[in-house]
């Protein structure tokens, strides 16, 4: 009796075990890096050869996913797709909050000239749509992945220089940084030791939550002919491709267009976890 | 009340004044020459430089960024090389269907939301409120051009109910324009089967882009409507014997709809980006198609005069809803004047 109270007790003491939902999306995150770092393991066939005679074949034991006009695997695909699209995501989502965090920690800590000029600046990229600059912008750039990932960085990064601007505006009230202060720490030092540690896990939160919105961004670049282009497997330009045979061909609409949804899930689910955790380490 | 507005105006010409130039100077590094495009394959040199000066790419950067300006000033969005015709005219002649399907997906979008957010509320904590907020979060998770290809599949391939795409039957008679707007001018001429027609061709494209944006709005409205019932006056009201239905369409619901009014032209904004999509899913011949198709064709005059024009609609709606919230809200009026 007393020895399984004990038990229970200790169990008490361990951190808690994330919902299940939230470990089943950090194993699909972990087969998706799987895929995009070395496909050409995972991957049955090819993903561009060309096999005329087994077109548009419904999925089954040979294609799990079926194959589209020139007999190509959808399923191998979607798995080098995954470079190219989620691969992307993370390096547009990184830069553009490495920039955004960067301008908005200056602007957090400058005179108020000085922010509101910048902060001025951030709510331009507010002021219209924000698909239809990046549509323009790739779109002046030329076709290609290269022209999709600069125009979206260019419109991603003000959302992180705002929530930045934000927090370090909360933090720099705090009485640690009045210390620190008082002790002579300053700029840089200051914003290093004393600030950041403090922002970073709202950045986590919402760098986690925009890789997902950004692989919709870049699939939606790609779906309109801005971004990748054929015979790259990039999942936007399949379910391009599939246009003009998905009456006919489910499979070939359906399995990128899951593979975008359940990977913006997983991201999302993560995201929404840690900013529940964030909570905890509030206090500073 | 001047002040905001005038403020808005300022603020609003200064982004309409950042866009375009943005998309001038990015236009002007376009690598794909338009002038070797229109002139052809086979076109000698001299042929090329011909329509280089025709269109007044030749100049200098700074005076073609001048006369570019100026001819905006006057509505003037240069010359589609696609369509050998002003953009402001193929403009014209496509932004009616482009603000018809906009302004039928917010109405959809407001109808449908404040209607779940009152099933929600009224059963809340209860099956029906967790139904809605799953169904709606599935819902916004879809990618709506995949989404609109989904609802191609199932109700044209499969179910054969609603057309697949465009905005009117080929081979029907489109009513005399009037407004421009089907819907409107179908009715105009007493012909309640066109409308029929028109009715069914919007209902794919909208459901695309609305079903996309009701977790957002279900989830505001929700909150909005649970912090109004909180308020003492609902108490006061129920004490006085006013039915439930009474509390919420004459008490709560006008004092919820202001606040998310506010809320709203972000939404809006994504709705303008969505539109766009879904017009090239749907073959639907508004100004985002038309950009769409000259943009294949590298020829970029319209692609920027769709940024400056959607820019354009953002800003009117957001000021226009900015205005429409002391309105509906009386105590929001001496905040702003």
């Amino acid at each position: 009796m007393s020895g399984s109270a004990l038990a229970i007790r200790r169990a008490r003491r361990l951190p808690p075990m994330p919902p299940a939902i939230v470990v089943i999306a950090w194993l699909a995150i972990a087969v998706l890096l799987l895929f995009a770092l070395v496909p050409d393991w995972l991957a049955p066939h090819s993903p561009i050869a060309l096999d005329i005679l087994h077109r548009l074949q419904p999925p089954g034991l040979a294609h799990p996913f079926g194959t589209d006009e020139a007999g190509r695997d959808i399923f191998s695909r979607v798995i080098y797709g995954t470079r190219y699209s989620l691969g992307l995501a993370i390096v547009i989502v990184f830069s553009a909050a490495l920039f955004g965090v960067a301008y908005g920690a200056i602007s957090g800590m400058a005179g108020r000239r000085l922010d509101n000029l910048m902060m001025r600046v951030v709510d331009v990229f507010f002021g219209f749509p924000v698909l239809v600059l990046a549509l323009a912008v790739a779109a002046a750039l030329g076709r290609g992945l290269s022209s999709v990932a600069l125009a979206l960085g260019v419109i991603w990064w003000p959302g992180f220089a705002r929530l930045v601007r934000g927090e370090v505006q909360r933090i720099r009230e705090r009485p640690h940084v009045e210390a620190a202060r008082a002790l002579g720490v300053r700029g840089v030092a200051l914003m290093r030791r004393h600030i950041i540690p403090f922002v970073v896990q709202e950045v986590n939160v919402r760098v986690t939550t925009d890789i997902g919105y950004a692989l919709v961004a870049i699939t939606a670049l790609s779906f309109l002919g801005l971004g990748a282009q054929s015979p790259t497997p990039e999942w936007g330009l399949l379910i391009r491709d599939s246009r003009s045979y998905f009456g006919d061909a489910w499979w070939y609409l359906v399995f990128p267009g899951l593979m975008v949804m359940l990977t913006t899930a997983a991201f999302s689910i993560t995201g929404d976890w840690l900013a529940r955790d964030r909570h905890l380490g509030r206090g500073g | 009340m001047l002040g905001l507005l005038a403020r808005r105006g300022a603020w609003s010409l200064l982004i309409l004044f950042v866009v375009a130039t943005l998309t001038f100077f990015l236009s002007r590094v376009v690598p794909a020459d338009p002038a070797a495009f229109l002139a052809g394959q086979n076109a000698s040199p001299e042929a090329v430089a011909r329509i280089r000066a025709e269109y007044g790419l030749d100049r200098p950067l700074l005076s073609q960024y001048v006369a570019y300006m100026g001819g905006l000033l006057h509505g003037d969005f240069g010359r589609s090389i696609r369509t050998n015709r002003p953009v402001a005219e193929d403009l014209r002649a496509f932004l009616p269907a482009t603000l018809e399907l906009l302004i039928f997906s917010f109405a959809l979008y407001l109808l449908a939301s404040w209607f779940l957010a009152i099933l929600a509320v009224r059963w809340r904590g209860g099956w029906v409120d967790g139904t809605i907020r799953v169904f709606t979060m599935l819902g916004s998770g879809i990618p709506v051009f995949w989404l609109g290809m989904a609802l191609q599949f199932v109700f044209f391939y499969r179910l054969g109910w609603l057309p697949i795409g465009g905005r009117f039957p080929i081979r029907a008679i489109p009513p005399p324009p009037v407004t421009g707007f089907l819907l409107i001018d179908t009715l105009l001429g007493g012909n309640l089967h066109a409308f029929g027609q028109a009715l069914a061709a919007l209902l794919l494209p909208a459901a695309a882009i609305v079903i996309n944006l009701l977790a957002v709005g279900t989830r505001m409205s929700r909150a909005a409507l649970i912090t109004e019932y909180a308020r003492p006056y609902v108490r006061t009201a129920r004490g006085k014997g006013a039915g439930p239905g009474r509390i919420l369409y004459r008490h709560v619901l006008r004092n919820a709809i202001a606040p998310v009014l506010a809320a709203t032209s972000i939404q809006f904004g994504y709705m303008i980006s969505w539109v766009i999509l879904v017009e090239v899913i749907f073959d639907w011949p508004g100004i985002g198609l038309y950009a769409y198709q000259s943009f294949e064709v590298f020829d970029y005059a319209p692609v920027v005069a769709l940024a400056i024009v959607s820019t354009l609609v953002f800003l009117v709606i957001s000021l226009g809803l900015d205005l429409l919230y002391p309105w509906l809200d009386p105590r929001m009026r001496e905040a702003t004047s």
